[in-house]
């Protein structure tokens, strides 16, 4: 059989490539103009995550060592990776637990960490206690906050990979007023409780 | 026959029962085989938070026993143009009678013993002091992880105890922590707990292992030397003169 000639030939048609699809991390949503969250980022999430212009990364679970590929994301684009251990919510009631929230909001509520990505494994118990928290600078109802940590892992709390209980009766008695915020850079969506 | 007939001394409970308080009960509204369960209870009131007219069996178990029915519920179905889940005038009636001796015991039903039964209770535990974590905790442990409502928790949230009408105090119940709340953990120290020693433990049963294996090298050691003596001492026996 003779090949056709070059000209009836046909030409790669571009729709048989699949269109570049991005792959935001599980879980993620925004919270707050400058505040992202999410479960643990992978490879197929760096072509979203580059979009986003982030700056800062914030990891609030317990690890040995920060995943390689997330590592890498980080050092390639320059950006600060942040860690804090908030996945015990138990140890949040002890003095040495309350401060690395506080630190963690300290970095959260600073706009010049912004854009920031906040996460965790799932995006559903520590990610969701420390957005739940920045809530509540917000001045919302403890209903609306507990709703909205329900989107991410469903009502069981912690049986759902949730936040648990101590989680709940941390967030119902937490003060805003007593982290200490560098006031000149706090975002203005988060001085509803008059910062 | 596919099951057995259930027998006199076969106790069904309503769903959803539970106590709140001494004298205090809840449930969902008791179906007809259920209603025999509530005579164990010596009720004195059923307060019905439902909509619906109770079912006969029901109703002349009360008569029987003398037991009030208070049908609170007949002003539910009003459209509420509200956000409220209930009209605050049920709660209001439901926790005065709920405080007050002399209708305990009482048990409030509703149709499933969720939403108007969790409202109350939910205000009522606002009214002892509870934090709304708390509260919402026994009102997600009746509804379960997917039967919990908005508008039920935000009531519960926002609930106002000032316009409930307490009872004389010796009508309260006995329960009813009075005055103030006991603040006696403001002077609690909050300690950090000991250092965690798992990885401790590890490394000590690495370094048993270790021993232990040293201690076999050492056996297998010295029983070579022992062989080799044996060994020596034959040939020495045979050699020897």
């Amino acid at each position: 059989m003779a090949a056709l000639p070059l000209s009836l030939r046909p030409t790669t048609v571009a729709s048989l490539s699949p269109p570049p699809v991005l792959v935001p991390p599980i879980n993620f949503a925004l919270v707050a103009p400058g505040v992202y969250r999410s479960g643990h980022p992978n490879r197929r999430n760096f072509g979203f995550l580059a979009r986003l212009g982030l700056k800062t990364v914030v990891y609030v679970e317990d690890g040995d060592e920060y995943r390689k590929d997330g590592a890498d994301f980080v050092a390639q684009h320059g950006l600060t990776l942040h860690r804090f251990d908030l996945s015990d919510e138990e140890a949040l009631f002890t003095p040495s637990g309350r401060a690395r929230l506080y630190q963690a909001l300290a970095v959260l509520l600073d706009t010049r960490n912004h854009p920031l990505l906040v996460h965790d494994d799932t995006g559903k118990a520590a990610v969701t206690l420390v957005c739940a928290l920045v809530r509540c600078f917000q001045a919302w109802a403890l209903t609306a906050v507990y709703a909205e940590g329900d989107m991410f892992a469903g009502a069981g709390g912690s049986e759902g990979g949730g936040v648990g209980n101590a989680g709940r009766e941390f967030i119902a008695m937490f003060d805003p007023t007593s982290v200490v915020l560098d006031r000149g850079h706090v975002p203005p969506w988060a001085r509803a409780r008059g910062l | 026959m596919a099951s057995k007939q259930p027998s006199s001394s076969f106790i069904q409970v309503p769903t959803r029962f539970s106590i709140v308080e001494p004298g205090v009960y809840r449930s969902a509204s008791p179906t007809a085989v259920e209603v025999p369960f509530l005579t164990s209870l010596g009720l004195r009131t059923i307060v019905s938070l439902s909509p619906e007219h109770p079912i006969k069996p029901l109703v002349s178990y009360a008569r029987a026993s003398g037991v009030d029915f208070v049908h609170l519920g007949s002003t539910l179905f009003q459209p509420l143009t509200d956000w409220k889940p209930i009209g605050d005038e049920v709660v209001k009636a439901a926790l005065e009678l709920i405080l007050d001796v002399r209708s305990h015991p009482v048990l409030v039903i509703d149709p499933v013993g969720i939403h108007q039964t969790g409202v109350v209770f939910g205000c009522l535990r606002m009214m002892q002091g509870w934090n709304f974590a708390s509260a919402l905790s026994e009102y997600r442990s009746h509804s379960g992880p997917t039967k919990h409502r908005y508008a039920d928790e935000t009531y519960i949230e926002l609930f106002d105890p000032d316009f409930v009408n307490l009872p004389p105090n010796h009508r309260l119940p006995a329960w009813w922590a009075d005055g103030e709340v006991d603040n006696f953990d403001d002077d609690w120290v909050e300690e950090d707990p000991p250092p965690k020693e798992k990885k401790k433990s590890k490394k000590d049963k690495k370094e048993k292992e270790k021993e232990k294996e040293k201690e076999k090298q050492e056996a297998t050691v010295a029983e070579g030397i022992i062989e080799a003596t044996a060994e020596l001492k034959l040939n020495g026996g045979e050699g020897g003169p």
